[in-house]
């Protein structure tokens, strides 16, 4: 008999650490302060100061599960280490060497971040492209870098360097400067639109911005209206004004007039020259064709005025 | 049978058992065992920071989109008022304010307030300088005006080279306009997975554009000027919108308006040239100087509006459909200018209407599906349809070509070139593409897919086009980073090239019974190169790679080459090489540093047809020429913290070099173009950026910076006198060339 009552009190104090410790582990999932007994660095603990640590909004699900409605589970990570047993990671990690897999990160932002700008997610761009939502977000600080005008820009250009190339070239959209951001025209979250642009076509997110070039005109100029990458490249240019060639040779693409403009210009068209051409110096054919992206004067049907 | 446990025993029990977790927190950790007592640090989530600067030159280039365009001091005031009730004390309202100002030309400000997940308002203020050049001259006077004047001194001339007191009346014009916006939204939610979201805003651009007008025509006779126009638009745009997030249902509905307003119709700018009209023309002799002027019509006012219903619908974790169905109205009626103002001028044709009564409806519609009919396997399909009608009224309109440009007058119906049809252009877009992706490996995806896209045009020399693109992507992740490389290939055709269409529509008939030979305006083997035939290859390829634990490494290059063999004339090809690379270093937060560079050739091959002559296949006449871009751009940048917590460096540089060359090729006019060559263009800019940041307490830092900036352009369509050729009045803008230092210092606080 005392060998049964020994026996049971030796096992209840081996199975009540176990006991207590499931009881602490799940316990205070409601409570990030108990994560923060290990993870009191400034930039874990600043999320506390965010949108998603918001205990009176029932979206965060941090009233429930604290820092678990992001990081999941995590039972082996919260658990007593036995011996020399390497504490594992939380069940999603969202950065460093231990990072999940892109499509487990997503899976837990999307389960709050559906509609809205990320409706297109399935199947856009970067999803495809297995890019992870921290690729491009930080969660846990205040001012998330990429939400900001004047530094998402080389957030956008770590992956796209072709596109900073591009908007350090002579002409280009005020991104650099802060004056606009990469979201103004893509949503990076997918769109339906090509490049995941934000208006549903080319030319109405160009027209955004410059309605100037909106018209109906009266008299048109077709590749205006068709599509404004025609002539331009939005992102940066060495030519002026977006263009892609230089004027004249841009508009001799496409024009080789019975009347003017089909000569080959050279050095000799330019003033001191043997035949200097108000076709080459200035805004060359623009120099009369001014009104390029359409004209609504009665007269303007070459788009001279 | 009895319980093995006797009462007592269960009473030490419960005395034992809660001090065993007290005692295993001896010696050992246990996460969780023991409640937190203090908080963590304070965190700084708002500051303001204040200071001054000051730029050594005027230059509108360095300040060119909203950066300081004087010299002299500027003042510098930023700072964010950013909070929210704490986490954990059941409130939930949240509020920001910021600002940005950076000289008195560049100014930012928002403030928003709201109870997350309930709702939120916001307004903002936007507004910066956009200069274009501070070089420009002009003789004009009542720059910004509707209406412009000659000084009373102006003497005339048939070409720009004799208005002797040209130099003597010209005067600068600073060309930049200033952009202001002003808005705010509203975003509620009234139920679970609802919201509605209400905003609009208010833009004035207002400032002077350089612009031209032509008086004549060309062959040597006195042709156009240039003057600053007056830029005074107001853009007044509004959204209002009703979505649902549901578990497996979303969807968005929503209504934008967009009104463009411009308070300016035209500018009257007086025509400087003596030449007059011939006998052709009654009052012919009256459109020289100093009677004569020309009305340079503006943009007109117009309004948009657009619905906009978009969803998506998960209908198994497997499945997903999307969906976006728009509809535009776009309209314009501003009243029309006369055929010319010059009233001198007998024009006796009456114009067909008042105004256009322009109308554009947009139809578009995107149906998008995604599945995952296994773990390894994607697929998405996706069709697109998009309708550009534009049902603007035709008319026949008698104009006027320019107002020193000899013209029979009356016009005679069948005889006359100037009596033309306005073709209200109309497009139709669709597009099928399908995509498979497929897990190759664990870590490496391979996707094919396939896009075709058909347009239909009205009024133009091509009705119908088809392309057909097929792409591939494999990418793959590994330890160390991941790598991908992509190929495209995309073969474009189109219905018979009818070159004389646009022209055969905007004349009458009886013009083109009588006058055969100018069936066409262009070579008849012209090809506008976004209609004509084209083959498309584009290969691209990309690696990141983690060279050690602090050291990475990204590249990318890209190889893109269009062919439009099919066109006898026109772009013959265009060729884009672009290699990007990145280094990032990072050595435990105290050091940081990123280099790059990117490489970027352009090139573009076109062929030429020198016309004049009714002999339109005389080889003699075949020209061509090729345009080749190449940039390089280069950068470093080093964040050192050189004292922990008190001291951080910076240093940035990067460095833009740009140039255009033209030259012959293979042409029969090589030899004119070869003896006088165009002369490169080439932009180049260097900007190094130093900044310094020292705590002087935890919350106060004091802050400095230094900016210097090296630029030269080199463009031979600039930088001669304000009469350049003698067929133009010119602006005598130069190429900006500097060397600028900024400096500034600013007391920066944090809370």
């Amino acid at each position: 008999m005392v060998l049964w009552r020994a026996l049971f009190l030796i096992g209840a104090l081996f199975a009540a650490p176990v006991a207590a410790q499931e009881e602490r582990a799940l316990g205070n999932a409601s409570d990030p302060s108990g994560c923060m007994n290990c993870h009191d660095q400034p930039a874990v603990t600043s999320v506390l100061h965010t949108a998603h640590m918001v205990k009176a909004d029932a979206r965060t699900g941090v009233a429930d599960q604290g820092c678990q409605s992001c990081h999941g589970d995590s039972r082996d990570h919260v658990a007593r280490l036995r011996g020399e047993q390497v504490r594992p990671p939380p069940s999603v990690v969202f950065s460093g060497p231990h990072a999940s897999p892109v499509e487990k990160r997503n899976e837990t932002c999307a389960g709050c971040h559906q509609g809205g700008t990320a409706m297109h997610w399935q199947g856009s761009l970067h999803q495809s492209s297995d890019i992870a939502c921290t690729n491009c977000h930080k969660s846990h600080i205040v001012q998330d870098p990429v939400l900001v005008k004047t530094t998402q820009a080389p957030i956008c250009f770590s992956c796209h360097a072709d596109k900073r190339a591009a908007a350090l070239k002579p002409s280009h959209h005020p991104v650099l400067e802060g004056r606009m951001s990469c979201s103004d025209c893509h949503n990076p979250h997918g769109s339906l639109t090509q490049t995941m642009l934000r208006g549903t076509t080319v030319n109405d997110t160009c027209l955004t911005c410059h309605d100037e070039k909106r018209g109906p005109f009266l008299w048109e100029h077709p590749p205006v209206q068709e599509q404004c990458t025609i002539c331009h490249t939005p992102h940066g240019t060495v030519q002026a004004s977006l263009l892609k060639q230089r004027t004249p040779f841009l508009c001799q693409n496409c024009h080789d007039s019975s009347t003017h403009n089909s000569q080959p210009f050279s050095g000799a068209s330019l003033p001191g020259g043997t035949s200097p051409s108000k076709q080459m110096v200035l805004r060359a054919c623009l120099n009369c064709h001014s009104a390029v992206h359409g004209s609504n004067h009665p007269s303007g049907v070459r788009l001279s005025r | 049978m009895a319980f093995p446990v006797p009462p007592r025993w269960l009473i030490l029990l419960g005395l034992v058992l809660p001090a065993i977790p007290a005692r295993a927190q001896d010696g050992s950790f246990e996460l969780g065992a023991t409640p937190v007592v203090t908080m963590p640090p304070p965190l700084y989530t708002s500051y303001f920071e204040t200071g001054i600067g000051y730029q050594d030159i005027n230059s509108f280039h360095i300040g060119r989109y909203g950066g300081p365009i004087e010299r002299g001091p500027l003042a510098i005031f930023r700072g964010t008022f950013d909070g929210r009730d704490a986490w954990d004390s059941g409130g939930a309202r949240t509020w920001n304010a910021a600002v940005d100002v950076f000289g008195f030309d560049t100014i930012s400000a928002r403030v928003r307030y709201g109870t997350q997940g309930r709702w939120r308002a916001g307004a903002f203020y936007d507004g910066f300088t956009r200069a274009y050049t501070n070089f420009a001259r002009t003789p004009f006077n009542g720059s910004g005006d509707s209406v412009l004047t000659l000084p009373s001194n102006w003497v005339s001339s048939n070409t720009s080279a004799g208005f002797s007191a040209l130099a003597q009346n010209l005067h600068p014009l600073d060309l930049k306009v200033d952009w202001r916006t002003v808005g705010g939204d509203i975003v509620v939610n009234p139920r679970e997975g609802y919201e509605i979201r209400m905003s609009a805003s208010h833009r004035d651009r207002e400032g002077l554009r350089g612009q031209n007008l032509a008086f004549g025509h060309e062959m040597n006779t006195a042709v156009g000027v240039f003057f600053a126009q007056p830029v005074d638009y107001q853009t007044d745009q509004a959204s209002a919108s009703l979505a649902f997030t549901g578990d497996r249902l979303q969807w968005s509905a929503s209504y934008h308006l967009s009104i463009f307003t411009n308070d300016i119709t035209s500018v009257r700018v007086p025509n400087p040239y003596n030449r007059a009209l011939g006998g052709l023309w009654p009052g012919g002799a009256l459109s020289a100087f100093p009677n004569a002027f020309g009305d340079y019509g503006l943009p007109p006012s117009s309004i948009a509006h657009q619905a906009l219903l978009s969803g998506a619908y998960i209908v198994s974790p497997k499945l997903r459909v999307t969906a976006r169905v728009s509809y535009m109205v776009q309209k314009q009626d501003e009243d029309f200018l006369p055929y010319t103002a010059m009233t001198q001028l007998s024009v006796p044709e009456p114009l067909p209407r008042t105004s256009l009564d322009g109308k554009v409806y947009k139809a578009h519609v995107v149906l998008g599906v995604t599945a995952r009919p296994s773990p390894i396997v994607d697929v998405s399909a996706g069709y697109t349809f998009d309708d550009r009608d534009n049902r603007s009224p035709i008319d026949l309109y008698s104009y006027v070509a320019n107002e020193a440009q000899d013209q029979a007058r009356p016009l005679v119906p069948g005889a006359s070139r100037y009596i033309r049809y306005n073709l209200p252009h109309s497009f139709a877009f669709q597009q099928a593409k399908a995509d498979v992706g497929v897990r190759v490996a664990a870590r490496t995806r391979l996707t094919l897919s396939y896009t075709g896209d058909f347009r239909a045009r009205k009024y133009q020399q091509v009705s119908d086009t088809s392309e057909h693109t097929f792409r591939a992507k494999l990418l793959t992740t590994f330890t160390a980073g991941s790598a991908w490389v992509a190929y495209a290939y995309a073969s474009r055709s189109g219905s018979v090239y009818d070159d004389a269409l646009p022209w055969d529509l905007s004349h009458t008939e009886s013009y083109l019974n009588a006058s055969p030979f100018n069936q066409s305006i262009e070579h008849p083997l012209l090809r506008k190169f976004n209609m004509a035939d084209r083959k498309r290859n584009e290969a691209k390829g990309g690696v990141t790679f983690e060279l050690t634990p602090a050291l990475m490494l990204d590249a990318t290059g890209v190889y893109a080459e269009d062919d439009y063999k099919n066109s006898p004339l026109g772009l013959q090809r265009s060729e884009t090489v672009q290699l990007d690379g990145n280094l990032s270093y990072a050595l435990a937060k105290k050091l940081t540093a990123t280099a790059f560079y990117s490489f970027e050739r352009i090139k573009f091959d076109l062929t030429g047809y020198l016309m004049g002559t009714v002999n339109l296949s005389n080889p003699a006449q075949n020209w061509s020429a090729a345009n080749r871009d190449i940039i390089h751009t280069a950068g470093a940048k080093v964040d050192w913290d050189a004292i922990e917590q008190i001291l951080k460096v910076g240093v940035g540089y990067y460095v833009s070099d740009g140039g255009s060359r033209i030259s012959a090729i293979g042409s029969n006019f090589a030899t004119i173009m070869n003896t006088a060559p165009l002369p490169d263009v080439r932009d180049v800019t260097h900007n190094v950026n130093l900044t310094g940041d020292y705590k002087v307490r935890a919350d106060t830092t004091l802050r400095i910076g230094y900016t210097f900036q090296h630029h030269t352009t080199n463009d031979w369509q600039y930088g001669y006198s304000a009469a350049p050729v003698p067929q133009l009045l010119g602006s005598g803008i130069t190429s900006p060339r500097y060397s600028a230092h900024l400096v500034w210092l600013s007391a920066r606080y944090d809370f």
